[in-house]
């Protein structure tokens, strides 16, 4: 199966008055037709980066420098701005964090969906409009023909949400892009969104790429699981093993650390230390100042040489300690 | 402990000082930073070097050598009382920062007392005081200036009130804006947690906080003042002649515009280039000083 | 443990007045703290769990005397705060310290962190300067931060080294009692622990009591000895960590638990749902706050509010289906 989505050795860097900071450090992803690839990671790892680079929304002074980013077997990276717009939003679509803020605030959020359909497919206007209204009450927005003129300020948190999941899909796009798409909402709220992005996704057979730093999301929605650290992906497998069998110490650290419902422990297990700055990156391996196996194995080499991916059963490891087991 | 091992092993980055090292390093690479700066340095040099840079005296007269034209001599010619304007140029420097300086002063003092007692002395000061600020720019700008002088009688100080007493309420208006901006901030709410007193927190924690923010807003006053000084000047109410500040020397000078334009040019260039410098400067500062540039 | 509280509250409410028109008349009131009754005992933690617009910050804040109080009374050691004069007030906040949730907006950014943490013993007026530089940097010590970094300023930190520097401005002034406001919920989540593990022993260490505060319920769960659930301005269900995590009665609280994601895969289930979103505070419908979402409202729900229930021991609900139990 070729993949729909194949990310190689990406390199986004970003110019600032520091130096360069090289935010994402080659970076390889794959996402095949139809499922849900959750992206891990905490603030600073990248995550956010290698989505934004995927639809080259990177803004200056970031830039991507290197590797290869092909779309169905087409270079997004040589596409002009013609092709890139039809990318966007007809084939590959993204949801984010705040929604609220990505909503134009003067424009009525059934407008926001009838222009895009009208801008990117040949249909009349009322066509466009109950092609809308549909598209709202499939999100679940209750009395979708009256808040079809409805402003963005008018929304709840929740509900604004599921108005850009509706734009995002309204050209039925191949691949989704969720940037935080629950972060910034309460439980009960994040619960109801989960539910629609997993419907949703299914019905139209949309592949989902879910960047968070919520290990719990991801156990609810993902079918396979990239963890990045500092701006590299350090494990890749499906997420039954990712949790039943993680590999990569940061990966071991970041599940004992979460605290889980019904597990009444005294202390929890924290991963000593920091994210290191861009500014003084860990020369060899990035997670090296941090890691207790590397401290119960004494190992030398996690300081002197970076350690490569590494093909294992069920996916990829970036590890020393798992290279010299193998 | 592993835990406090690991700690310890963590680097931690050379300190990157303070806010105002970073914001005067990103000024220095700044480009209208660059060409701003350096004319108003070139203005504080003149300024503050005093007589031993002139090339003649400025206010000595040489009937012989009147309205001369630019010369190898006289850069920039001479006026009608045969005055080298090259000299008078440089000697004026002092005059135009010193208003510009001393009116801004006393603008920003009042104003941000005013804009700290508005916005953070409960309703009642607020009223009152943004009352006040209404009433004073309700007035147009040069029937107020008018007034003080009228008051306090024509001359350069009275000029320099005048200038400073109507760029109070931009102050004032700025600064309340803030404070309110400012009041419901966490680090606030956190002082007052700890049981700041009111003052305290106004004038310990807020205004630092929005003291970038006046700073750029002075940086665009200033050269306002200068031209609004200059202005009073032109009208015969501000400097007295023969004290060579450049708006008194246009008013001498308008009457030579058609047969010796030098004259006229050499005031009017220096008021030009000084306030294209300054505001020039003033948007770089406010480019290096945003909040949003802080945080990076 | 002394049957004496430390913190006890009775029938505290405060209102937000709604101002409309010209003349800005009050035309009605926000409810976000609304008749609220529950004692804190010394040295236990309370978790206060609730979602945005719950109350749960407005309520944090009038304990401390930050915002006014519309009626009822807060007792803290057994004396009456709300009659108090503000002296006397500001005196006894150094006994109630605040952690607060974002370390990147609660830290003043033109201060340097050591002046920061200093902040409380100057207002104070507590030792010499040089004695308060001493428990500054005992403070940084004890919070697992560096002494030496006491001149940097904020921006030089991560996010938990800042909330590091936010616990050890609250607890230099040797509180009894500290409110916690979501504390780690802006923090990552390999951070988040760290934080976590600092709170509790320092707990222990300095013999604090808490008050938690917090959305996640796992998070609550892992901290406390009992849980408030709030919502909208009231709270809907106290009892003991175990009692409510393991016999929840309200079906707001029950719908709160169901709707934290699986822990693993495995665990993935299909949940029934609330629906709908929050309602706004302001001028809500006679009898029980919850009726709009509630999956089993009954008719008397919409007319009058449910009283506390007390089921079994510490175990108190307000809810109606508690009525007959």
């Amino acid at each position: 199966m070729t993949a729909l989505l194949e990310i190689e050795n990406l390199q986004t860097h970003f110019k600032t008055e520091g130096g360069v900071v090289r935010a994402v450090d080659g970076v390889d992803l794959k996402v095949n037709e139809g499922e849900v690839l959750g992206i891990v990671g905490e603030s600073g790892s990248g995550k956010t980066v290698t989505a934004l680079s995927a639809l080259r929304l990177v803004d200056e002074p970031g830039k991507i420098v290197g590797g290869s980013i092909r779309y169905d077997g087409r270079d997004v990276l040589s596409m002009n701005k013609k092709e890139l717009t039809q990318l966007r939003g007809d084939r590959i679509s993204m949801i984010f964090q705040q929604p609220r803020v990505c909503l134009n605030p003067v424009i009525s959020i059934g407008r926001q969906i009838t222009e895009l359909l009208k801008q990117h497919r040949d249909i009349s206007s009322k066509e466009a409009r109950n092609t809308a209204i549909s598209l709202l009450n499939s999100v679940g927005i209750p009395d979708a023909e009256k808040r079809f003129s409805a402003y963005a300020h008018e929304l709840s948190g929740g509900q604004a949400q599921r108005v850009m999941i509706a734009i995002a899909l309204a050209l039925k796009p191949r691949v989704l892009i969720a940037d935080e798409p629950t972060t910034a909402l309460d439980v009960t709220i994040q619960a109801q969104i989960i539910e629609l992005l997993r419907e949703l996704c299914r019905e139209m057979g949309t592949a989902l790429v879910l960047v968070t730093h919520d290990l719990g999301v991801v156990a609810e929605l993902a079918d396979r699981v990239a963890v990045m650290y500092a701006g590299q992906v350090v494990e890749e497998t499906d997420v039954e093993t990712l949790f039943s069998n993680p590999q990569h110490p940061y990966t071991q650290g970041l599940l004992s650390s979460m605290p889980v419902l019904g597990q009444r422990a005294e202390r929890l297990t924290a991963i000593p230390g920091t994210v290191p700055k861009p500014s003084d990156m860990p020369p060899a391996c990035r997670f090296a100042p941090r890691c207790k196996t590397r401290i119960s194995l004494g190992m030398d080499i996690c300081n002197q040489e970076p350690p490569q991916l590494l093909r294992t059963a069920k996916g990829s490891v970036r590890c020393w300690a798992i290279e010299g087991a193998s | 402990m592993t835990d406090m091992i690991l700690e310890e092993q963590q680097t931690f980055g050379k300190p990157t000082g303070s806010n105002f090292a970073r914001a005067m390093r990103r000024l220095l690479r700044h480009r209208s930073g660059q060409v701003g700066g350096g004319v108003v340095l070139v203005l504080v040099f003149c300024a503050l070097a005093g007589e031993s840079i002139l090339p003649y005296d400025p206010l000595s007269i040489d009937p012989i050598n009147r309205l001369k034209p630019p010369s190898a001599e006289h850069f920039f010619g001479t006026d009608e009382l045969g005055r080298d304007l090259f000299s008078r140029i440089l000697y004026g420097s002092r005059y135009t920062l010193m208003i510009g300086l001393v009116s801004t002063v006393i603008a920003a003092t009042f104003g941000i007392t005013m804009g700290l007692l508005a916005g953070g002395g409960g309703k009642w000061a607020d009223m009152l005081i943004m009352r006040v600020v209404d009433v004073l720019l309700a007035f147009p700008y040069i029937l107020l200036l008018l007034a003080v002088v009228a008051i306090l009688g024509p001359s350069l100080w009275t000029a320099m009130i005048a200038v400073g007493v109507g760029g109070m309420p931009g102050y004032a208006r700025l600064i309340r804006g803030e404070v309110l901006a400012q009041k419901d901030a966490e680090y606030v709410e956190a002082m007052r947690a700890l049981g700041a007193s009111h003052l305290r927190i106004l004038f310990g924690t807020i205004l630092p906080n929005v003291l970038p923010q006046m700073v750029i807003y002075a940086s665009f006053t200033i050269p306002l003042a200068i031209l609004a000084a200059a202005a009073l000047s032109f009208l015969g109410l501000g400097a007295q002649p023969p004290i060579p500040e450049w708006g008194a020397m246009l008013v001498d000078a308008r009457t030579f515009l058609r047969t010796a334009w030098w004259v006229v040019a050499a005031p009017g260039m220096a008021i030009f280039v000084s306030i294209l410098g300054m505001n020039l400067f003033g948007n770089a500062l406010r480019d290096v000083l945003d909040p949003k540039e802080m945080s990076k | 443990m002394t049957s004496q509280p430390l913190l006890s509250l009775r029938g505290l409410s405060a209102y937000f007045p709604i101002k409309s028109g010209l003349m800005q008349k009050t035309t009605g009131w926000i409810k976000a703290v609304d008749d609220i009754t529950f004692d804190v005992k010394p040295g236990e933690t309370l978790g206060l769990v609730g979602e945005s617009g719950c109350g749960k910050t407005t309520l944090s804040r009038t304990i401390l005397g930050l915002r006014a109080v519309q009626s009822g009374s807060i007792r803290f050691d057994g004396e009456d705060l709300t009659g108090m004069s503000l002296r006397d007030l500001v005196s006894k906040r150094r006994d109630m310290q605040l952690i607060f949730q974002d370390p990147n907006a609660s830290l003043d950014p033109k201060r340097r962190v050591g002046a920061t943490v200093r902040a409380g013993l100057d207002i104070h007026r507590i030792g010499t300067v040089r004695e308060r530089d001493e428990r500054v940097a005992e403070m940084f010590a004890r919070v697992g931060l560096d002494p030496s970094l006491r001149n940097r300023f904020p921006h030089e930190f991560s996010g938990g080294q800042r909330q590091r520097i936010g616990i050890a401005r609250a607890l230099i002034m040797k509180p009894r009692f500290v409110i916690c406001d979501e504390p780690v919920s802006a923090l990552d989540v390999s951070v988040q622990s760290q934080v976590l593990n600092l709170l509790k022993d320092l707990q222990e260490e300095l013999n604090l009591t808490y008050l938690f505060v917090a959305h996640n319920l796992a998070v609550v769960e892992h901290m406390v000895d009992r849980v408030a659930v709030m919502y909208l301005g009231r709270i809907v269900e106290l009892a003991d960590r175990d009692e409510l995590f393991d016999r929840p009665q309200h079906p707001y609280t029950k719908a709160l638990i169901d709707a934290i994601p699986a822990a693993t895969p495995a665990n993935r289930r299909h949940r029934a749902l609330l629906k709908g979103d929050i309602p706004s505070p302001a001028n809500l419908p006679p009898g029980c706050p919850f009726q709009a979402r509630c999956p089993s409202v009954m008719s008397k729900c919409k007319e009058k509010m449910p009283p506390d229930f007390v089921t079994g021991g510490n175990h108190r609900v307000a809810c109606w289906l508690a009525e007959d139990t």
